[in-house]
């Protein structure tokens, strides 16, 4: 039996929390770059305001509509409590995104009293509110939070397993099957062509015809709506394959130094999540690119790729590479819009090859030195010690005009009590 | 034989509580204290009972002086106690943009949060809690840090 518990409009709830000036009004907060609408109070929903609009487009038709940048230190920080509220309150969890997070209920006698009391600690201990839905399979327990959603009359509980089964077919007739979980717009599209409309349409459906029309995937998931579980939860994450770190820039970018101090603060990013991670990377690839929607300029992409010497974690060596890359694939005369720093290959720190010519102490050290420079910028905020081809300018970095205050990460930018 | 005071410790947690680091002796007598080791106090554990609900906002004003809260202070506030008669609390009034910070008492048989300055009572009237003002408790202040 499993729950599903997500955090509604998590990214503009987390802005509500500490700044109650935007409790019930109409808002949203924008991605990197103040480019799309990513998430929206109930206000700006009930104004018309969709899901990944351009701002430039919704601020035509909504001038006074308030906005935020995204905060992403904020928000992590806010997930993390959310989660660690749920791993003491469940027997287990399996955390599937920033702000939803399965949980095991097996043997539990009152799942949506344990799941009434959950979404109460939340919103008592973070601000936050949640969405509980309970099903026999994941499946189920994401269509079950949809219901717990959208309709107000469960209070934001839902267990599907509480109906008799004739009650859940009717509940299914009436959902529309780009309400579950996986069935994108896409597959909704060409699902509701060869006439599956409804959840109850994808469930009845013969499992090989299935097949044949779609996926094993799609076989899956109608499975799972039947009531077989075909995805445990996952309690461990599998091991990381790959760590990109990239940006489109706030102003694009025309000259080489200006793209490689960008270039090597993603780098130092990168080591850092390395470290972090536990990891070793062989292989860094660069890749950089100017704006392909501006039709009226000279595009230019390229990427490069470089396997080094020994598996790596040391931010110098990254460096070094990446530096290597950059001059390889650099061509002068265009306007940049994004660059961005891929690590593959990665393998454990604990499985470290030593190779015949590489001094033990040289890397002792060296790794020493790159855990001084991690503790030093969490110590005292980020690039406080950085690598110098980082630069000291930063006319490129990311556009957030209107970001909050790190209001829970930061010493100097909490939130005002106001004695007066 | 030296004992080290690391300035940087290896781990976040390690970094929040800081302890000194004791390598054995190689030879020689043990430590007598050997049996006898407990933890270096942190002030953490002292102030921060809850971590998930606990945050930290910071105090502008001086209508609490007398319950020894002053500008600038850094107000730990847990957001799991339930606020309790007496309690100071952060709370914000409905359709208001800020937070104050106020203890939540009584006068005249009527709920109220009241301000705690004696010398400046006109300045900071309390705002009582009736069917027209809603007030929504944010969380209850279990302490105060300030550095001198």
């Amino acid at each position: 039996m499993y729950g599903l518990v997500d955090v509604n409009n998590f990214y503009c709830s987390c802005e509500t929390v500490f700044d109650v000036g935007l409790k019930n009004k109409p808002f949203v907060v924008l991605s990197n770059n103040d480019g799309c609408v990513i998430s929206r109070s109930n206000e700006a929903k009930a104004l018309g305001v969709k899901m990944a609009e351009p701002w430039h487009q919704v601020r035509k038709r909504h001038p006074e509509l308030r906005y935020r940048s995204s905060n992403y230190e904020l928000y992590g920080d806010m997930s993390s409590r959310v989660m660690s509220i749920l791993s003491a309150a469940a027997p287990a969890i399996e955390v599937y995104s920033i702000d939803e997070s399965f949980v095991e209920l097996n043997g539990i006698a009152d799942r949506v009293a344990l799941a009434r009391s959950m979404r109460s600690r939340i919103r008592e201990w973070t601000g936050l509110p949640v969405c509980v839905g309970v099903g026999s399979t994941k499946t189920r327990a994401k269509l079950a939070n949809r219901v717990a959603k959208t309709r107000a009359e469960y209070g934001g509980v839902f267990d599907l397993e509480t109906l008799a089964p004739k009650g859940v077919r009717s509940l299914m007739a009436e959902m529309d099957v780009g309400d579950v979980w996986g069935v994108g717009h896409r597959l909704k599209t060409r699902l509701e062509g060869i006439g599956v409309k409804t959840v109850l349409d994808l469930a009845d459906a013969d499992s090989e015809w299935i097949r044949a029309h779609s996926s094993v995937v799609l076989q899956r998931t109608a499975a799972e709506l039947r009531g077989v579980a075909c995805l445990p939860l996952e309690l461990t994450p599998p091991l990381r394959k790959q760590l990109v770190v990239s940006r489109s820039f706030g102003a694009e970018v025309q000259c080489y130094d200006e793209l490689r101090e960008s270039v090597m603060t993603y780098v130092s990013r990168a080591g850092e999540r390395l470290r972090a991670e536990g990891l070793l990377a062989r292989v860094l690839s660069l890749f950089i690119h100017t704006n392909s929607f501006r039709e009226d300029r000279k595009q230019y992409s390229a990427s490069h790729a470089v396997k080094m010497p020994l598996s790596t974690d040391d931010t110098l060596a990254l460096a070094s590479a990446a530096d290597y890359a950059l001059r390889r694939i650099f061509r002068q005369g265009y306007l940049y819009q994004k660059a961005g720093v891929m690590l593959s290959d990665l393998t454990p720190l604990s499985q470290r090859q030593h190779a015949l010519f590489v001094d033990p102490t040289q890397l002792e050290r060296r790794s020493r030195l790159n855990e001084t420079l991690d503790q030093i910028n969490l110590l005292y905020g980020r690039d406080t010690v950085k690598i110098a081809a980082s630069g000291l300018r930063r006319d490129w970095s990311m556009r957030r005009n209107q970001v909050s205050n790190r209001y829970t990460t930061r010493w100097s930018d909490l939130a005002i009590a106001h004695a007066r | 034989m030296c004992i080290q005071l690391p300035v940087l410790q290896p781990t976040l947690s390690a970094l929040r509580r800081p302890y000194v680091v004791c390598p054995r002796p190689q030879a020689g007598f043990p430590s007598p204290a050997g049996d006898y080791l407990e933890s270096t106090l942190d002030l953490h554990d002292l102030l921060v009972e809850h971590p998930a609900a606990t945050y930290y906002l910071r105090a502008a004003g001086d209508s609490m002086s007398d319950a020894h809260i002053y500008d600038g202070d850094i107000l730990v506030v847990d957001r799991s106690r339930k606020p309790a008669r007496g309690n100071i609390v952060i709370a914000s009034v409905q359709g208001g943009t800020s937070l104050y910070v106020k203890k939540f008492g009584v006068i005249a048989g009527k709920p109220a949060l009241v301000s705690c300055n004696l010398a400046r009572t006109e300045d900071y009237p309390p705002i009582f809690l009736t069917e027209d003002v809603q007030v929504e408790i944010w969380g209850v202040v279990v302490g105060a840090v300030r550095k001198f």
